[in-house]
């Protein structure tokens, strides 16, 4: 950029309004090119910095699946032994847990 | 590029053809035979010399870098995310090449630096592009991963709750199983829960005849003595069909809650009546005897009393001393209970109860009433050894009349 300048002084000098005014233009546009890099640089550390916690959500998710699934073994085993003792137990209420293949996926 | 330079390699407007061929016309005019070596050397000079005064100025650096730079990945990468900038830095290598095509090379070498300070402008616009595109996707898959989560976890609360529930319901049946589901029981633990029924009933008998001897009256007593005789009747069948263990608890319960209520008659007539702490020390302080105390009163065990068909000289001593000692404590009634090594030895168990009974009445003891459980309370498992001489026992029970 300061050889750009030193180039646009000295095409004035020369009387090259034409390349002066080019060579400004130049020191203008490296001027914005180095706001438009740091802009994209924090653009992709806001990036990087949200994929980080998704990563970590999607740990917590993969856990909780995990513990769900270790709970509903829980359940299935309640309920079978209240069938083997002869109790129906009571309807599930509305907005209980959906079937399997109703339940929202964890896949990475 | 490279076709471009070359095609830019020749002035059509300073090297006309026509000058060049009038050279070359001139030249091969000449006749080589009078030509000496070194003219035709000379002759090739000037054709090259005259050549290179036709071939135009070399692009200024910064344009040779704009087509460079125009051709790369970069800039295949910002037409297509900064598709406005990238035009505008191809508009402007144009003109720098226009520049240098009319030869004001100090304008078209800035015009070729503004094209590539152009061309950089369009990839930071596409990277800043990207970024964006990325940072949203991150955003919305994040807020995707939330919902997951959020949903895992009301799915987690619901379905922990149900089998809360339901662990808790099956606890509750378990605890409150019904008599009808004996035939769902194994054989081995319904022969458990019948021996553990025979044992509460034998217990609820003798609670029921402490609260008689107590001089407990009334229908209740009545019924849960009535229920005891009915258990000790299925019992005897030796049958596993019917879990009576339930039932026999209830007796049992009954019977105590006939015991306490008549001790709480006693001790409002008379509060100091009770005194077993000081009978149990009296008791303990012989040493030879293993004395405790349960809900049916002060208790007083006396193993292996018989030998042929007569007390042991030990059964006869301790006999002895507790006639003497019920003699001092008339106010308690004196409970003999014989248990037998196993059951049906019912004329052996009233053998041995006339005879410890006659060993208490001489030894001073105001009354003595027999009881025999059977076999229905043993030390030790039938199957094990020695189970019969540890089984075979006499308990001599000081009723405590209060509280």
């Amino acid at each position: 950029m300061k050889a750009s300048e030193a180039r646009q002084k000295k095409a004035q000098a020369d009387g090259d309004t034409a390349s002066a005014q080019r060579w400004a233009d130049v020191v203008q546009r490296y001027r914005r090119i180095a706001a438009l890099t740091q802009q994209a640089a924090s653009l992709a550390q806001q990036a990087t910095a949200i994929e980080e916690q998704t990563a970590e959500l999607n740990t917590q998710t993969r856990r909780a699946r995990n513990l769900l699934e270790q709970t509903e073994v829980r359940r299935a085993r309640a309920l079978g032994e209240l069938q083997r003792l002869g109790i129906t137990p009571p309807a599930a209420p509305s907005g209980a847990a959906p079937a399997p293949n109703e339940r929202p996926s964890t896949a990475q | 590029m490279n076709r471009l330079d070359h095609s830019r390699s020749l002035d059509p407007a300073l090297c006309p053809d026509s000058s060049v061929s009038l050279l070359q016309a001139r030249l091969a005019r000449l006749d080589p035979s009078r030509l000496s070596r070194g003219c035709a050397h000379v002759s090739s000079l000037m054709l090259a010399g005259a050549l290179l005064a036709c071939s135009r100025a070399p692009l200024p650096e910064p344009v040779s870098q704009a087509q460079a730079v125009s051709h790369s990945k970069a800039a295949a990468q910002a037409q297509e995310f900064a598709p406005q900038a990238f035009e505008a830095a191809e508009h402007l290598k144009n003109e720098a090449l226009a520049l240098h095509d009319e030869h004001r090379e100090a304008e078209s070498e800035a015009a070729g630096a503004q094209a590539l300070a152009a061309y950089n402008e369009a990839f930071a616009l596409s990277q800043i592009s990207i970024a964006q595109e990325r940072l949203e996707q991150a955003q919305k898959n994040k807020q995707q991963a939330q919902q997951q989560l959020s949903q895992l976890d009301t799915l987690q609360a619901q379905v922990s709750q149900d089998a809360e529930g339901f662990e808790l319901q099956v606890r509750v049946a378990l605890d409150t199983e019904a008599v009808k589901d004996v035939d769902k029981l194994t054989p081995a633990r319904a022969e458990a829960r019948r021996l553990a029924a025979k044992q509460l009933t034998a217990e609820a008998a003798l609670l029921c005849l402490g609260a008689r001897l107590l001089h407990a009256e009334g229908n209740a007593l009545d019924a849960a003595t009535s229920q005891v005789t009915v258990l000790e009747k299925e019992l005897g069948v030796g049958s596993v069909k019917t879990d009576l263990y339930p039932r026999s608890a209830d007796a049992r319960a009954l019977c105590l809650k006939e015991l306490s209520l008549a001790r709480r008659k006693q001790a409002e007539r008379a509060p100091q009546s009770a005194q077993s702490d000081v009978l149990l020390a009296a008791l303990s302080s012989a040493g030879k005897y293993m004395v405790f105390r349960d809900d049916r009163g002060v208790v007083i065990n006396i193993g292996q009393p018989l030998s042929g068909d007569r007390l042991t000289d030990e059964a006869q001593q301790a006999l002895q001393v507790l006639g003497a000692t019920a003699k001092k404590y008339p106010h308690f009634p004196l409970l003999l209970v014989v248990h037998t090594r196993k059951s049906g030895e019912e004329k052996r168990a009233e053998q041995l109860g006339q005879f410890a009974k006659d060993a208490l009445l001489t030894a001073g003891a105001p009354a003595v009433h027999v009881k025999s459980v059977g076999s229905a309370q043993p030390v030790i498992q039938a199957s094990q050894s020695q189970a019969a001489e540890k089984n075979e026992r006499v308990e001599v029970i000081f009723v405590v009349p209060g509280r």
